[in-house]
């Protein structure tokens, strides 16, 4: 695929490092699945969530959950990945897993934060095709270091395209299966200035959707966090 | 009418049609030059203010229907303006919007517009210019149109996802009361059996379902729930949505049903789930005389009221299905429970706590190592326990 001129511009930069030579802890192909639900996780083998000791999956996703709480940006993380790691030893994998103890609680919940970070971002990026549609171009803040399991999320779903997003001030470039960062530093990505009809489409759909008989504002709420309600814009159709 | 319009209208004809799940666990092929994906716990894009998720562009083709049915806005004797999609017009306009990333699937639906085959044929259209000439492999979730010939479902399961017909509801004479042209068995039951034929043949991953509206005929929720449990068992059904009858205009509608409460819709669902995950049958549900689910109370707890002499259970030796009739146990806690206790003896509620459990509501349920954890009347009063003796 011919690239675009922006990436062309963003990839000739020296100092563009594609993930993995970096300070990331993993090359794309080795990036942890998305995250599951610890030891509810093994009902998907059947019957076989019955009988934990000597289960491979037990383990599998052991090693799943250690991978996505490393993510985590709290540099406390590594002690409680210890705790985890020795209850898992001492009192099994299930015990872990299942969160019986507050330090597995505790562990359990560095994962599921980084899980549902991902989860978030590949719900409410938005994407905006630039460069005649070969680009899909989106912004978003993280707290963790998701940046390249939400850059797989779209590499995945828009093989055709290259993929650009700013997560908070760095920009990562998805193309032909690799990545790459870059900090954006001063430089600015050229948006096209007219206004998308598709958005107007968008949010035409979304305001058509709402039934008013059963609003819930909390349980809004509680689907979206108010920290991403900047990247929900159509959540101002509401005034909201 | 101009596109925005038409989404405007089209939206919010389909907008009572429930189903939003985009879950599903296997994946069509995906190559360079294809655009989509599925993800197996599906993705909500955003939520309207009544906190439903928006995670499917869920429009009907055309909101011109032959048929009268009196629940519906779409009705032919309801006068006001028609509108319709060119399949192209919106095949195109769905995949622009996935690109942005502002939706996860698509949802579509229709009038009966000349003929149910008519429509459906114009439906599997924008599916195939999708699967086809967009190259699409993301999810589809097709309508089956009361009527619509074996042939055609087929054609559709070759394409989406999903497929559905609704049953709006339990049974013909109720279905009588609400849609007069209809006929529950030639119309919504035989194309249900043909989408189970292509299911069986390992087409649509993520099932059929079905909707009713509560409420609109009259019915009760022991209805309701012997037809689920009917199709959940013989036609393979995945799950069975309950959309709370609103009267979509008074004024012009013959019937006349008071509204129905959300609470009632809510109590059917916990009802259908005690069905689908926790291993209840319909006989373990406990109806009022009226033959409905009690308002007060959830179906679980009202369950164990009436049966309060197979507790407290031990937690520790309590089989898996009888930790799924204790209040506050949902399955994820109770499949932890199991898992835990092979390596591990539960000693307290804190352990309880943490892994998923209400301790609030099971504490009178259950004993952990022989001890008791609270009272009946931490519930409710013993009087009012009284009633469900």
């Amino acid at each position: 695929m011919k690239n675009s001129p922006a990436l062309i511009r963003l990839a000739e930069d020296s100092h563009l490092l594609p993930v993995g030579e970096g300070d990331t802890l993993w090359a794309p192909s080795e990036l942890p699945s998305p995250p599951g639900r610890g030891c509810v996780d093994l009902a998907l083998t059947g019957e076989g969530w019955k009988n934990l000791k000597g289960d491979p999956a037990a383990a599998e996703i052991f090693r799943r959950e250690v991978s996505l709480a490393l993510l985590h940006r709290d540099p406390a993380k590594y002690a409680v990945i210890d705790r985890a790691i020795e209850q898992a030893k001492e009192k099994g994998i299930s015990y872990v897993l299942c969160k019986v103890s507050t330090e597995a609680r505790k562990f359990m919940k560095l994962a599921r934060a980084v899980g549902a970070e991902k989860y978030r971002a590949t719900a409410f990026i938005r994407l905006q095709p630039i460069d005649q549609h070969r680009v899909l171009y989106g912004e978003f803040q993280i707290e963790h270091q998701t940046a390249e399991l939400i850059m797989l999320h779209f590499m995945k779903r828009f093989p055709k395209f290259n993929v650009m997003i700013v997560f908070n001030s760095e920009v990562f470039i998805g193309r032909n299966k690799e990545i790459f960062r870059q900090a954006l530093g001063d430089r600015k990505i050229d948006l096209p200035k007219a206004p998308d009809e598709f958005e107007r489409y968008w949010l035409a759909f979304y305001r058509s959707q709402y039934i008013p008989e059963r609003r819930n504002i909390k349980y809004l709420k509680r689907m979206i966090p108010k920290k991403y309600w900047k990247w929900v814009t159509e959540l101002k159709e509401f005034g909201l | 009418m101009d596109t925005e319009q038409k989404l405007e209208v089209l939206g919010a004809a389909a907008k009572y049609d429930i189903c939003a799940s985009t879950s599903i666990k296997s994946s069509r092929p995906t190559g360079r030059d294809t655009i989509g994906s599925h993800a197996p716990a599906g993705i909500c894009h955003s939520y309207t203010p009544d906190g439903r998720c928006v995670s499917l562009l869920k429009v009907l083709m055309t909101n011109s229907c032959r048929n009268d049915c009196q629940y519906c806005v779409n009705r032919v004797s309801n006068d006001f303006e028609r509108s319709s999609f060119e399949p192209e017009e919106l095949a195109k306009l769905f995949i622009e919007l996935y690109r942005r990333n502002y939706l996860e699937g698509i949802f579509l639906s229709s009038g009966v517009q000349k003929s149910s085959n008519y429509t459906m044929e114009r439906m599997i259209r924008v599916a195939e210019i999708l699967r086809y000439n967009y190259k699409y492999r993301g999810y589809i979730h097709l309508k089956a149109l009361p009527h619509s010939s074996p042939d055609l479902i087929e054609r559709g399961a070759q394409l989406a996802d999903r497929m559905s017909v609704n049953l709006e509801s339990p049974n013909p004479d109720r279905l009588k009361l609400i849609a007069a042209e209809k006929n529950f068995m030639l119309d919504l039951i035989a194309p249900i059996d043909a989408i189970q034929k292509q299911i069986q043949k390992g087409l649509l991953k993520a099932g059929q379902t079905t909707q009713f509206v509560v409420g609109a005929a009259g019915e009760t929720d022991l209805e309701l729930l012997k037809t689920t449990n009917w199709l959940y068992k013989k036609k393979g059904l995945k799950r069975a949505y309950f959309s709370a009858f609103v009267p979509p205009d008074e004024q012009r509608t013959t019937i006349h049903e008071p509204r129905v409460p959300l609470l009632r819709e809510h109590r059917l669902y916990q009802a259908d789930w005690l069905m689908r995950f926790y291993e209840f049958k319909l006989e373990d549900l406990v109806l009022q005389q009226d033959a409905n689910l009690s308002l007060d109370l959830d179906p679980k707890m009202v369950a164990a009221l009436k049966h309060r002499e197979r507790f407290p259970l031990e937690i520790n030796t309590a089989g898996f299905k009888q930790l799924l009739t204790i209040p506050g146990v949902g399955p994820t806690a109770a499949k932890r429970i199991w898992r835990v206790r092979q390596e591990h003896r539960f000693t307290d509620l804190n352990e309880l706590r943490n892994v998923g459990v209400v301790v609030k509501r099971a504490k009178p349920f259950i004993l952990i190592n022989g001890k008791k954890q609270g009272s009946f009347s931490s519930i409710m009063p013993v009087k009012q326990l009284e009633l469900f003796t």
